[in-house]
């Protein structure tokens, strides 16, 4: 194994039982691949191990897990540099509250807001002065 | 999807389309835009169609950033037959991705 695959497995592990993250959304995605480039059997492809490993492989669950964790890790550190009084962070805890998916978190929809929704991803650059 | 849309898509895309499926049901939550380029680029499939299918997204053609299909002022990069396909797909049958 990947001395980098040990070490996010290790991580994502520790996360599992409530430790707070230290690695990247980033990183978690990319070790869910590596994990189903290595567990790949015989004339299985990449894609075919990363479908069978959702669904019955816990380390998987546990990386995915960990990857949500550091992207909320992520936007609470930003929501915590930001100014007290910017606007744009109740208007979107507002829409986060009308969007959120059934099981879905305040926070989760936030995070999924931000990295999935251009517009509220272009009102947060606007907001930071990107 | 009609078969001649699964006609126009090729293997690698079919595959990662299954995949960003289960991942959805298992998981709870859809592919993020990283992980499906990733496993296109392990797969050899169509980022294009795979993001048009998954998210109901593509890329804009002038800014390269990640549009929702059907917005209005953006232009989607339809840079191979398969996302073309997609394309065509989404604008005749609404999106897929609904959100």
């Amino acid at each position: 194994m990947s001395d980098n695959l040990t070490t996010i497995l290790s991580e994502a592990e520790r996360v599992s039982k409530g430790a707070s993250p230290t690695v990247t959304r980033d990183q978690a995605e990319s070790a869910m691949l590596d994990l189903a480039k290595r567990e790949a059997r015989d004339r299985e492809g990449t894609a075919a191990a990363f479908t069978r490993l959702c669904e019955s492989d816990e380390r998987m669950q546990k990386l995915y897990a960990l990857g949500q964790a550091a992207d909320v890790a992520e936007e609470r550190e930003a929501l915590s540099k930001a100014a007290p009084d910017d606007r744009f962070y109740p208007l979107l805890l507002d829409l986060a509250r009308m969007r959120k998916r059934t099981g879905e978190t305040i926070e989760a929809a936030c995070a999924r807001l931000l990295t999935e929704d251009p517009v509220v991803r272009d009102a947060y650059a606007a907001a930071q002065g990107m | 999807m009609s078969r001649s849309l699964l006609s126009k898509l090729g293997p690698a895309t079919h595959r990662v389309l299954a995949a960003a499926l289960v991942h959805e049901r298992a998981l709870g939550k859809p592919m993020s835009p990283a992980m499906i380029q990733r496993l296109c680029e392990a797969e050899g499939a169509s980022l294009g169609a795979c993001l048009a299918f998954i998210l109901g997204q593509g890329r804009d053609v002038s800014t390269g950033k990640l549009v929702r299909i059907g917005s209005p002022d953006s232009a989607i990069d339809a840079r191979d037959e398969e996302t073309e396909a997609a394309l065509d797909w989404s604008e005749k049958h609404g999106d897929p991705a609904p959100r």
